[in-house]
């Protein structure tokens, strides 16, 4: 809610859930946004509701899987996993950002003619 | 491709079964309102602050819905399966309505003839005249719930 806090770039909720889900393995909605918010030091906003539109998008798409359990304080929640086919997908965007961002960090380095 | 083959089906599957899929995602969003509010309270916030923060963090549970709804299944396919169960559940309060209804268009199906034309009229005209009794019968119930006539 700080006026510090970045908005995520539309496209890019997808990736940061799959790697989410990658590093720390089978996750809660509310432990993603978390696990975002904690990873980017606070600096962005995850919006809590998004998230469950992306996660619906991954389960539809799957690159990831939903299953009810239990959580860390007993409290019953929908666990996502990601998948074979959704890491492929997340070896596959990383590899897109990287690009991506190496163009516009080139992009913001040109020297102004004057 | 393969991903978006398993999207179209899913989206498919949504579209068939809205009410289910809206219970599953309201669930979920309790539990998500829960962890939020225990979060808060462990950082010291009370309960009733904490529920309320929590909840504005959420948003718009009837937008978020709605949005939930708009990924999930098909809009088109939603929109046609809604018409299709409201018009169904007022052909079941009307069966004479529905009755007539479906005979006329089956009959404007097979040919506009003058004999079809009759046929028609006949049916509209004893809708009417079954639709006028039933009225009648309605109006002429007292407020003590006895029936003077008719």
């Amino acid at each position: 809610m700080t006026e510090d806090k970045s908005e995520i770039l539309q496209g890019t909720l997808d990736l940061m859930v799959l790697k989410t889900l990658d590093a720390i393995g089978p996750m809660h909605g509310y432990g993603i946004a978390r696990r975002i918010e904690q990873l980017s030091e606070e600096a962005l906003m995850v919006n809590q509701g998004t998230i469950y539109l992306c996660l619906v998008r991954l389960v539809q798409k799957r690159w990831i899987t939903a299953r009810w359990g239990a959580s860390e304080n007993n409290r019953r929640a929908k666990f996502y996993s990601i998948t074979k086919a959704g890491r492929k997908q997340l070896d596959s965007e990383t590899k897109n950002w990287e690009r991506v961002a190496g163009v516009i960090g080139r992009l913001l380095q040109l020297s102004p003619r004057n | 491709m393969v991903a978006r083959l398993w999207q179209f089906i899913s989206r498919f599957r949504a579209s068939l079964r809205p009410g289910l899929l809206d219970r599953d995602l309201n669930e979920e969003l309790e539990s998500h309102v829960t962890m939020l509010v225990e979060d808060y309270v462990s950082r010291g916030i009370s309960p009733e602050e904490a529920l309320r923060n929590a909840r504005f963090d959420l948003g718009g549970r009837a937008q978020l819905l709605e949005a939930h709804r708009a990924v999930r299944g098909l809009p088109l396919l939603d929109a046609i399966l809604r018409d299709l169960r409201n018009g169904l559940h007022v052909l079941r309060r009307n069966p004479e309505f529905a009755f007539t209804a479906i005979i006329i268009g089956l009959l404007c199906v097979r040919r506009h003839g003058r004999q079809h034309m009759r046929v028609a009229v006949i049916l509209m005209t004893a809708l009417a005249v079954v639709r006028y009794i039933r009225c009648n019968a309605l109006a002429s119930i007292d407020d003590g719930g006895r029936t003077s006539g008719n």
